[in-house]
């Protein structure tokens, strides 16, 4: 049976993906800032069938935690098979322009937890030559726009690392997922309007069940977003620039 | 604040509903003016409406807190599915103890709603396998309630129409069964007798019960239909794969339900099996839920909506009831698309608002044809008020205060349990609020 690493735990798409592990009877390591949140999810896991479940507290914006974490698990596991990170956060861009402490802190949250996090397993899969990154990144990661790019510069930052990652690990036997969401309908998003794109967290999570077992290196969730995508990145910058996105 | 728009199966409603959806048990309501939880919206009318405040929606609150496999007792959050739970718990051999006709139904307005399924003669309400749940208020006082404890608030939430508090978690006895399949047998009757000595007949030795009927036939053939009836089966091996049902993306145009295609409909229904006795093993999935091959069927109606009306009768007066109401409707050009015909049995619920009770009951829809519709409607009101019978508030988006009192005789004692911030269309539209 698996034994699988979720950061971000109690998020929304997180939960959908490692539900679906549970019913495979996996072992889980669920890393969250909030107690009762991790309570009600373990039990959850349980109940679907899952054989252990630990879970850890930390806070993404703070690295020292993060550490501290990442060494109780190790002391916890010696054998990782899956590392999954989901937290993030989705920032008030304009409060992000005047204030650069709180840019600095969501940097905190979405890029260097993230790649603390991916330093440490890294090492620790290419020593035992076998295991699974994923990552959930972002479509905003893959170009700039008005109103999230303090968000999608970091997204765009793992996306990138990701693929470096992928490079070096690929002769030891590991897997790298960068899984890549559209707007799904999670408490991220609750403040906005739901239009025809958003898809549901549970859709969401279980194409990326799907992915993360097919070992997909790049996954659009749901696939439609390569199109709007690739569509998007091609528009060109003197056009770009004047659009109100 | 959320901002997506939560609407009712009948989607008779175009106002804009405000909805915030809840992820955890303790999570903090958002500042309203009142508040009602929201399920899946399965409900037809404005029950599960709240135009005036806030929908507490709940099908983020989907966690699932224990089971044991020596009892079938299974705590869940009020949120969680009946779709999730049979994916979850047939595959080990327990069944929800109460199923409606649709999966997408959750465990919180299973409870709201006190819904029958096709077993009512034998197991009563779903709210007769709760054995307690635990009732949020707006003060944020938490109320745990079972027969034993608050157990006039555990008698007030089981049928309550989500006027009592948010129900955050609920324990239900789970039912032991041997595997996903069911034994059944389609039986035509050509009349409303065929079909009354029918149900007699199989209520004793069918755990499963339910009729459809064609309500365009008239004369000789007044009632003519298809009965089903069946027992969980004791095959096992045979393997078992849930099929992706079939989406319709957007309202067909209004014309396309019109009275001659319902009549192709109801008729092709009828004779699907061709005259003949059908025997055969099922899977779970058509037997309850046949409608569920179609997400969102609803929108064949149309952008208009439409309209059920679901009534019981009594037993006494049950067949010549059931016989006129038939009577009226056949002569109604705008016929029904579904009409489906069950004999409740004499197992009470312990709610007091519960609609469910001893007698015949009867499902009709029209598709929203504006005031000829609601014509009819009232017309079928007189006739179930004389046969002492009562309407289901799930199904109900016009019925009068006069009907409501009739219908539910310990309104007055429900009063006491309603949370003075809790609210719906419904309840504004029955009380003229
Ligand atoms: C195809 C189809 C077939 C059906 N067949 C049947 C049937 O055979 N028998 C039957 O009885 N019904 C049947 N129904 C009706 C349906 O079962 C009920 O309306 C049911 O209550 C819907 O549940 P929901 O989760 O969608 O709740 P909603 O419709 O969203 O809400 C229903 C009520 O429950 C309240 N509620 C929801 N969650 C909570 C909570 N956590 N705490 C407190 N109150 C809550 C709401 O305020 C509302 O009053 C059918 C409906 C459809 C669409
Ligand atoms: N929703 C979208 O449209 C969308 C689109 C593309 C990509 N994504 C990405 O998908 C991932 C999952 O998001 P989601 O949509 O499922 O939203 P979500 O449910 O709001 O999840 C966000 C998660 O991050 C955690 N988190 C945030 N800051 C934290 C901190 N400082 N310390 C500890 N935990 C923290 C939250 O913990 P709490 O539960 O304790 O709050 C929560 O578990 C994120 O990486 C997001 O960027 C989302």
């Amino acid at each position: 049976m698996k034994k699988i690493l979720v950061f971000g735990a109690t998020s929304a798409i997180a939960q959908a993906i490692i539900r679906k592990y549970a019913e495979k009877h996996c072992e889980f390591l669920l890393f969250g800032r909030n107690i009762e949140k991790l309570e009600i999810l373990s039990g959850d896991l349980k109940v679907r069938g899952a054989k252990s479940v630990h879970h850890l507290i930390v806070d993404f914006s703070n690295s020292q935690s993060v550490s501290q974490s990442l060494h109780n698990a190790l002391t916890l596991w010696n054998e990782w098979d899956m590392v999954l990170v989901c937290h993030g956060s989705l920032p008030d861009q304009e409060k992000m322009q005047n204030n650069f402490q709180e840019l600095q802190n969501e940097y905190e949250v979405n890029l260097m937890s993230v790649l603390q996090i991916l330093t440490v397993a890294s090492n620790r899969l290419e020593k035992q030559n076998s295991g699974h990154i994923a990552v959930i990144t972002s479509v905003a990661g893959e170009r700039g726009k008005k109103s999230n790019y303090a968000y999608g510069a970091a997204k765009g930052a793992l996306i990138i690392f990701l693929q470096g990652l992928r490079q070096r690990l690929q002769n030891h036997n590991i897997t790298v997922t960068d899984l890549r969401p559209g707007f799904t309908d999670s408490p991220m998003t609750a403040h906005l309007k739901k239009g025809l794109l958003f898809s549901s967290s549970q859709k969401v999570g279980e194409l990326a069940y799907k992915a993360l077992e097919k070992k997909k290196d790049v996954v659009y969730l749901p696939s439609f977003w390569w199109l709007i995508m690739r569509i998007f990145c091609s528009i060109p910058e003197k056009i770009f620039k004047k659009l109100k996105l | 604040m959320e901002k997506t728009n939560f609407n009712s199966w009948g989607r008779l409603s175009h106002k804009v509903h405000k909805g915030y959806r809840l992820g955890w048990k303790g999570e903090h309501w958002p500042e309203s003016s009142s508040y009602l939880p929201f399920g899946l919206g399965r409900s037809y009318g404005d029950s599960c409406l709240n135009s005036q405040g806030l929908l507490l929606g709940t099908s983020q609150l989907d966690h699932l807190i224990s089971f044991s496999d020596d009892t079938g007792e299974l705590a869940c959050e009020s949120g969680v599915s009946l779709l999730e739970l049979n994916k979850i718990f047939i595959p080990r051999g327990w069944f929800i103890p109460v199923t409606p006709g649709t999966q997408f139904v959750t465990v919180g307005g299973a409870i709201a709603n006190d819904v029958h399924g096709k077993n009512h003669h034998k197991a009563g309400t779903f709210g007769c396998h709760v054995k307690a749940f635990d009732l949020l208020r707006s003060g944020n006082e938490k109320l745990r309630c079972s027969k034993e404890e608050n157990s006039s608030y555990y008698k007030a939430t089981i049928g309550g129409l989500g006027l009592t508090g948010l129900i955050t978690q609920a324990t239900l006895q789970m039912k032991k069964i041997k595997g996903p399949w069911i034994d059944q047998e389609i039986i035509p009757f050509k009349n409303l007798d065929e079909y009354f000595q029918l149900a007699i007949e199989s209520d004793q030795n069918y755990e499963y019960t339910v009729s459809w009927v064609d309500c365009l036939a008239r004369g000789p053939s007044l009632g003519r239909g298809l009965f089903i009836r069946g027992n969980h089966s004791s095959l096992a091996s045979k393997k078992h794969s849930l099929k992706q049902p079939i989406n319709i993306p957007f309202n067909f145009p209004d014309f396309s339900l019109n009275s001659l295609s319902i009549k192709i409909f109801n008729t092709l229904y009828f004779y699907k099996t061709f005259g003949r006795k059908i025997k055969n093993t099922v899977s779970y999935v058509p037997f309850f839920y046949p409608l569920d091959s179609l997400t969102n069927w609803n929108r064949i109606y149309g952008r208009r909506g439409f309209f059920q009306y679901q009534c019981v009768i009594p037993m006494e007066k049950g067949a010549e009831t059931i016989r006129e109401l038939f009577k009226v409707t056949s002569h109604y050009k705008e016929g029904s698309f579904l009409a489906v015909l069950k004999n409740f049995g004499s197992l009470k619920s312990p709610g007091i608002m519960s609609f469910p009770r001893e007698g015949m009951t009867l499902c009709l829809d029209f598709p929203n044809k504006g005031s000829q519709t609601k014509k009819l409607m009232n017309d079928l009101d007189k006739i179930v008020l004389q046969g002492g019978g009562a309407l289901y508030p799930a199904k109900d988006a016009r019925m009068s205060l006069e009907m409501f009192e009739s219908s539910f005789p310990n309104w007055r004692e429900f009063l006491d349990y309603i949370d003075p911030q809790f609210h719906s269309d419904f309840w504004s539209r029955i009380f003229k609020k």
